[in-house]
C-alpha cells in the first residue's frame, strides 16, 4: 500500500514513518497544502494519512482541492478530540478519523479499511457523528436523517463495539454493519453546509457569525 | 422569681393599681379626665412589660397569637360597635369596662377548657412526651394537674360554661343577631386552632425526626461507598504492590491528600463537571493501573449531586474494568442538563453478575446502590470471555 502522510509537525512525520515503513510504502511527505496537493497528484498514493491541523486552510482544504474522480482515500488524523475539527474533514470527504495516540496495529487496520473504500469509524468519531446528526434542526429529507437502526449502531461504535461484536450484538450480518456506517458517512457528506455549522454554532463550537456566512 | 423582686412583676402591680384606680375612679362617676390618665399611664406602664414578654412568647409558640387575637377581639368589637355602630364615644368608661369584662371572662373559660382539651388529645396521641404541657406552662406546675379524662371533661365543662355565659351575655346585653353568630364563629374558630395547632406542629416535628433518620442512613451509604472507593482500594493496591517502596508511598501520599479534602468537605472529585469529573477518575484509573483507557464525552453537565453519584459510579466501574480484564477500557459519555449517560466498556473474561459474592461490595454499593440513591439506573452486560459493560444513567437520556 502506497501512502503519504501530510503533518505540518516533522518528527511527528518520521515517527509515522518508521511505524509503517515495515508493512507499507511511505511515498511521500508533506508539511502544508500546497505542499501536500503537489506531493499527492505526483506520488499518486492508495491512502492519504492527513492531519487536521494544518496551516493555511488546515487538513480540509487538501481534500476540498483533492475532490473529484480518482482522489485517494483520506485517512484523517488529529490530536484534537473536537467535534468542529473532526466533522467538517469526514464531510469533506475523508472515510475515517483517528487520534494520534492511537497504537501501530490499530492504525494499520484503519489504513487497510480505508484503503478498501470502507467508512473507519473510531470510538470518538461515531460519538462526534452521532452528535451531529442530533442537531435541532430538520433535515431537509428522510433521507439526511438517521435511521434508529444506524443510530444504534453508531452508539455501538462510539462504546468501543467493533463491527463483529455489534453485528452479534444486533443480530445482523458484519456486512449490514459496514452497509449502515457507509451510509451514515454518505449521509454526513450529503448534509448541507449550512446545517452542520448551524449545529456547531448552537454547541457554541463556532461564532454566530460563521454560521451566516454562504 | 418572685413576683414582687421581678422588676417586670412591679412594673405590672403598679399597672394594675392604676388601672383598677381608674375603674374606681369612672365608677364613681365625675370628670373622664383623671380616670383617662390613670387609664394611660396603667396601659403605658402595662406593654413596658407585655408586649416584650408576648412577642417573646409568640416567637416560641406562634399558636399564641390565636389567644392574643382571641382577647384582643372584643376590645375591637366593642370600639367597633360601641364607637362606630351607636355614635357613641369611647370617652364612656364604664361602659367600655362593663362590655370587657364578660367578654374577658368568656374567653378565658373558653381557653382554658380548649388548653385541657387539646392537653388530652395530646397526651392520648401520644405527642407530648417531651416538655411542659400548655396547662403546666399557665400553672406553672411539673405534675399533671388532673389525670387524664379528667382533664378532658373539665376542658369540655370549661367550654361549656363559656358557651352558656356568651349566650347569656349575647342576650342580656340584646346585641344583634350578626353581633351574636360572629362571637359564636370566633369562638368554634379559634377551639378548632387550639386544638389543632400543637397536633399539626407535633405532627411536624415527628416527620422532621423520620427525615433526619433517613439523611443519616443515606450520609452512613455515602461515606461507606467514599471508603471503599478510596481507603479500601489503596490498600488493596499497596498490598499488590508492596514489593514497590515508592509506588506504595505514592499510592499512600495521593490517598492522604484525597481523604484530608473529603473531610474538609471539598467536593468528592473536586471538579465542577461531569465531564471533568469523568476524565480525572479515567486518569487516576490509568495511574493506578498502567491501562489504557479511550474516553468520549459528548456535552456537559454541572458536577451536581447526580452527576456526582454518577461519576463516583463510572469511576468504580473503571477500576473493576482495569482490575478484572485490562486494556483496552472505552469509557462513552453523553451529558446534558436533563440527564446524562456513561458506559464503561472493557473485552476482560466477563463474569455474571449472580455469582459475584455478596461481601464484595464493589458493584453493589458502589455502582448499583450508588445508582439507586439519586434515582439513576445502573445495568450490567457481561458476556463470560466477551467482555463486560456498565452502562449508567440520570435523568432523561435520548
Amino acid at each position: 500500500m502506497r501512502i503519504v502522510v501530510v503533518d505540518d509537525h516533522h518528527l511527528f512525520r518520521a515517527g509515522v514513518r518508521a511505524e509503517l515503513t515495515p508493512h507499507h510504502e511511505v511515498v511521500g511527505e508533506a508539511g502544508t497544502p500546497a505542499e501536500a496537493v503537489a506531493v499527492i497528484a505526483e506520488a499518486k498514493p492508495d491512502v492519504v494519512l492527513l492531519d487536521v491541523h494544518l496551516p493555511d486552510g488546515g487538513g480540509v482544504a487538501v481534500l476540498e482541492a483533492l475532490a473529484g474522480d480518482g482522489a485517494p482515500k483520506v485517512l484523517a488524523l488529529s490530536v484534537s478530540d473536537a467535534a468542529e475539527d473532526v466533522v467538517p474533514m469526514i464531510r469533506a470527504g475523508a472515510l475515517g478519523y483517528v487520534t494520534k495516540t492511537i497504537d501501530t496495529s490499530e492504525l494499520l487496520v484503519a489504513l487497510a479499511t480505508v484503503a478498501a473504500g470502507d467508512a473507519y469509524f473510531s470510538p470518538r468519531l461515531a460519538a462526534f457523528v452521532l452528535q451531529a446528526f442530533s442537531a435541532p434542526v430538520q433535515p431537509k429529507s428522510e433521507l439526511e436523517a438517521l435511521t434508529p437502526r444506524e443510530r444504534e449502531v453508531l452508539h455501538h461504535l462510539a462504546r468501543g463495539y467493533a463491527y463483529k461484536r455489534i453485528a452479534a450484538r444486533l443480530g445482523i450480518s458484519d456486512r449490514t454493519v459496514e452497509t449502515h456506517v457507509g451510509n451514515v458517512l454518505r449521509k454526513l457528506q450529503l448534509t448541507s453546509r449550512h446545517e452542520v455549522s448551524h449545529w456547531a454554532a448552537t454547541r457554541g463550537l463556532v461564532s454566530d457569525d460563521e454560521e451566516s456566512t454562504p | 422569681m418572685n413576683a414582687v423582686t421581678d422588676p417586670a412583676g412591679r412594673i405590672t402591680a403598679v399597672a394594675g393599681a392604676l388601672l383598677v384606680a381608674a375603674l374606681a375612679v369612672s365608677l364613681d362617676g365625675g370628670s373622664s379626665t383623671l380616670p383617662l390618665s390613670l387609664l394611660g399611664a396603667g396601659t403605658v406602664l402595662g406593654l413596658f412589660v407585655l408586649v416584650p414578654r408576648a412577642i417573646a412568647g409568640v416567637r416560641r409558640h406562634p399558636a399564641l397569637l390565636i389567644g392574643v387575637a382571641l382577647a384582643a377581639l372584643p376590645l375591637a368589637m366593642t370600639v367597633f360597635f360601641g364607637y362606630f355602630a351607636d355614635g357613641r364615644t369611647l370617652w364612656m368608661i364604664p361602659e367600655l369596662v362593663v362590655a370587657l369584662v364578660p367578654l374577658a371572662i368568656i374567653a378565658l373559660a373558653a381557653l382554658g377548657g380548649l388548653i385541657l382539651i387539646a392537653d388530652d388529645l395530646r397526651a392520648r396521641f401520644g405527642l407530648a412526651q417531651r416538655g411542659l404541657t400548655p396547662w403546666q406552662r399557665l400553672t406553672g406546675t411539673a405534675q399533671r394537674p388532673l389525670p387524664a379524662p379528667w382533664r378532658a371533661v373539665g376542658g369540655l365543662a370549661l367550654v361549656g360554661l363559656a358557651l352558656i355565659l356568651g349566650l347569656g351575655y349575647i342576650g342580656a346585653s340584646g346585641s344583634s343577631d350578626l353581633l351574636s353568630l360572629v362571637l359564636l364563629l370566633v369562638l368554634g374558630g379559634g377551639a378548632a386552632a387550639i386544638i389543632a395547632v400543637p397536633l399539626l406542629i407535633a405532627g411536624l416535628a415527628r416527620s422532621d425526626r423520620a427525615r433526619l433518620t433517613t439523611a443519616r442512613e443515606d450520609e452512613r451509604r455515602r461515606v461507606a461507598a467514599h471508603l471503599h472507593d478510596s481507603v479500601l482500594q489503596t490498600l488493596a493496591l499497596v498490598q499488590r504492590q508492596a514489593h514497590d517502596p515508592a509506588a506504595v508511598q505514592r499510592l499512600a501520599r495521593r490517598q492522604e491528600h484525597e481523604l484530608r479534602a473529603w473531610m474538609a468537605g471539598e467536593v468528592e472529585l473536586g471538579t465542577e463537571t461531569l465531564g471533568a469529573a469523568l476524565r480525572k477518575a479515567v486518569a487516576e484509573v490509568e495511574d493506578d493501573y498502567e491501562a489504557t483507557v479511550e474516553v468520549t464525552i459528548l456535552g456537559e453537565r454541572v458536577l451536581d449531586r447526580e452527576a456526582e453519584a454518577l461519576a463516583a459510579a463510572a469511576r468504580e466501574a473503571l477500576r473493576n474494568a482495569a482490575r478484572h480484564a485490562g486494556s483496552p477500557i472505552f469509557v462513552f459519555a453523553q451529558a446534558s442538563p436533563d440527564g446524562a449517560e456513561v458506559f464503561v466498556r472493557d473485552e476482560g473474561p466477563g463474569f455474571e453478575l449472580a455469582t459475584v459474592p455478596t461481601e464484595r461490595r464493589g458493584v453493589r454499593d458502589s455502582i448499583i446502590g450508588r445508582m439507586q440513591a439519586v434515582g439513576g439506573r445502573a445495568e450490567i452486560d457481561s458476556v463470560p470471555g466477551e467482555g463486560t459493560e456498565v452502562a449508567l444513567r440520570i435523568g432523561v437520556t435520548g
